[in-house]
């Protein structure tokens, strides 16, 4: 629940509309963070009033005591982040959230990320490549345009830009097959064809085989207000403070 | 320095708030999290647990927010499981929902939880005459100091305030979410944009009705409270600035809200 001020470091266009922010972190230990949690930021002045509610961003990457987050200018609060520029001070909660877990044994990773999915995987994509796992990353862009840039990953991570979803779900028969953990963040209507897929390749899901990142709209990001829970085996949960990460077996009622 | 405020000098229990500044229910404050507040409204309790809404269940709108958020709840089981009333340094008022039978059960046990410093009956949602009967079944099922949240956009503000009051509410708590609907969701209207809408009822109340007035809507800032208190309301509650800092209080723990009480005797 550490709220902070960070300040920003450099503001870069990835694409056109696609920035990188980098914040200082120097404060944040190393180990203190995992992939997959996210920073609750505020994205006005604090004296204006709107957009009222801060914006979950996941942490893209941290290391050096910086800290990226990736932005698309597409509504008001990511329009004003977009806008940050060196020097500025950002207000954030965070790092919040439960992010990935990466077993010990390395194998083989499969990443599926639908658009701006893509944001809390290359940090898990980064951590697995360290550990010597081969990770494969899926993800979609309707223009190659606005495609994540592959010189922004690691060479080692072999990556592949679908331009729909359902070529997305195409490709990934054959990846399921071989893959010794799945980490997705896509919508949560596509978990249960995301469950169906795994168990067409492989017969059956285990606990542990597949996380998902839920993208559900969060409102005070700290497992108080109820505005993102999701119903799970255990019960109703918060995404944001039970998860964002959830093992795929975990989540039902979709 | 911030002083207490006590609401009930008259009655049995008395209700005696650290400061003015209380956490409004539905925020999901824990007490042991609201050092520095005044007091802490937990809940909504109802008798059975509710599901939460079905998703989208927010979105903003100019300086707020439409939500369903205050309809999934806990039931008082659960609740009783795991509070932490009872060793809570910042007083603890409970807000509860339902039927008229079923707020008096909640009421009636309530009444026999140590901890408790008052009632809140959550009555913005409800039509005037099926608040009025609430009022009167918790009044029979309980003697902590009942409170009665009342919508400012009820027709009859005043005279519901003052049969509440008859009735056997102690505190009327002028506030809470509006009804309200954008293109996403129709739900109930929370933050800042509330404060100008809220504070003239608040003054109305507070002219025309004798019992203490708390003002809930819209307070992010110490400048808002002084206007809640300037309107003749003894406290505040603070809502959707949860949402932003988790530990608000801070932000009006260095400001001094003089005793509304004490400057009337100046």
């Amino acid at each position: 629940m550490k709220q902070r001020r960070l300040l920003v470091l450099d503001n870069q266009r990835l694409r056109p509309a696609l920035h990188s922010l980098s914040l200082n972190a120097a404060e944040l230990e190393p180990g203190a963070w995992a992939p997959g949690q996210f920073l609750h930021v505020l994205c006005r002045e604090p004296e204006a009033h709107s957009p009222f509610l801060r914006r979950a961003m996941p942490i893209h990457r941290l290391d050096a005591g910086r800290l990226d987050l990736l932005v698309r200018p597409d509504e008001l609060g990511h329009a004003w982040l977009a806008r940050r520029r060196a020097g500025d001070a950002l207000d954030v909660l965070g790092p919040l959230g439960r992010g990935f877990d990466l077993p010990g044994t390395p194998g083989h990773l499969l990443l599926v990320a639908r658009g701006l999915g893509i944001a809390p995987l290359v940090g898990l994509a980064d951590q697995a490549v360290a550990h010597g796992w081969a990770v494969t990353l899926l993800a979609t862009a309707t223009r190659p345009a606005d495609a994540y840039p592959a010189a922004q990953l690691s060479p080692a991570i072999e990556y592949q830009v679908c331009p729909t979803d359902a070529a997305l779900w195409d490709c990934t028969p054959a990846a399921l097959a071989w893959a010794d953990m799945v980490a997705a963040a896509v919508p949560p209507a596509e978990w249960l064809p995301l469950r169906q897929r795994i168990e067409a390749a492989r017969l059956t899901l285990v606990s542990g085989f597949a996380q998902v990142w839920a993208d559900v709209p969060l409102a005070c990001g700290v497992g108080r207000c109820g505005a993102c829970a999701i119903e799970t085996t255990r019960g109703w949960r918060h995404a944001c403070s039970d998860g964002p990460v959830f093992d795929l077996t975990e989540v039902t009622g979709l | 320095m911030i002083e207490p405020v006590e609401l009930l000098a008259e009655h049995k229990h008395g209700l005696r708030l650290l400061s003015p500044v209380m956490a409004a229910a539905g925020t999901g404050v824990r007490p042991a999290d609201a050092a520095g507040l005044g007091a802490v409204v937990v809940g909504t309790l109802t008798r059975r647990p509710h599901p939460p809404a079905p998703l989208p269940r927010l979105a903003e709108s100019p300086a707020g927010l439409v939500h369903r958020l205050h309809v999934g709840t806990a039931s008082l089981t659960q609740a009783l499981r795991r509070h932490d009333w009872a060793t809570s340094a910042v007083p603890v008022i409970v807000s509860i929902a339902g039927t008229p039978a079923d707020c008096a059960h909640l009421a009636r046990h309530l009444d026999e939880t140590p901890g408790i410093a008052g009632i809140e009956l959550r009555l913005w949602d409800r039509d005037a005459d099926e608040a009025l009967i609430v009022v009167s079944a918790a009044r029979e099922a309980s003697t902590l100091p009942l409170l009665a949240k009342l919508s400012p956009a009820e027709p009859d503000l005043l005279a519901l305030a003052q049969d509440c009051v008859d009735a056997g509410a102690d505190v009327l708590v002028i506030g809470g979410p509006l009804p309200a609907e954008v293109p996403a969701l129709a739900g109930w209207l929370s933050g800042p944009a509330l404060l100008p809408l809220v504070v003239p009822r608040v003054r109305q109340v507070a002219q025309a009705v004798d019992a203490p007035v708390i003002g809930c809507g819209g307070v992010c800032v110490p400048a808002d409270v002084r206007a809640y208190l300037d309107a003749g309301a003894q406290a505040v509650q603070v809502g959707s600035a949860f949402l932003i800092h988790p530990f608000v209080q801070e932000i009006f723990a260095t400001y001094n809200y003089p005793n509304p009480l004490k400057e009337d005797d100046q």
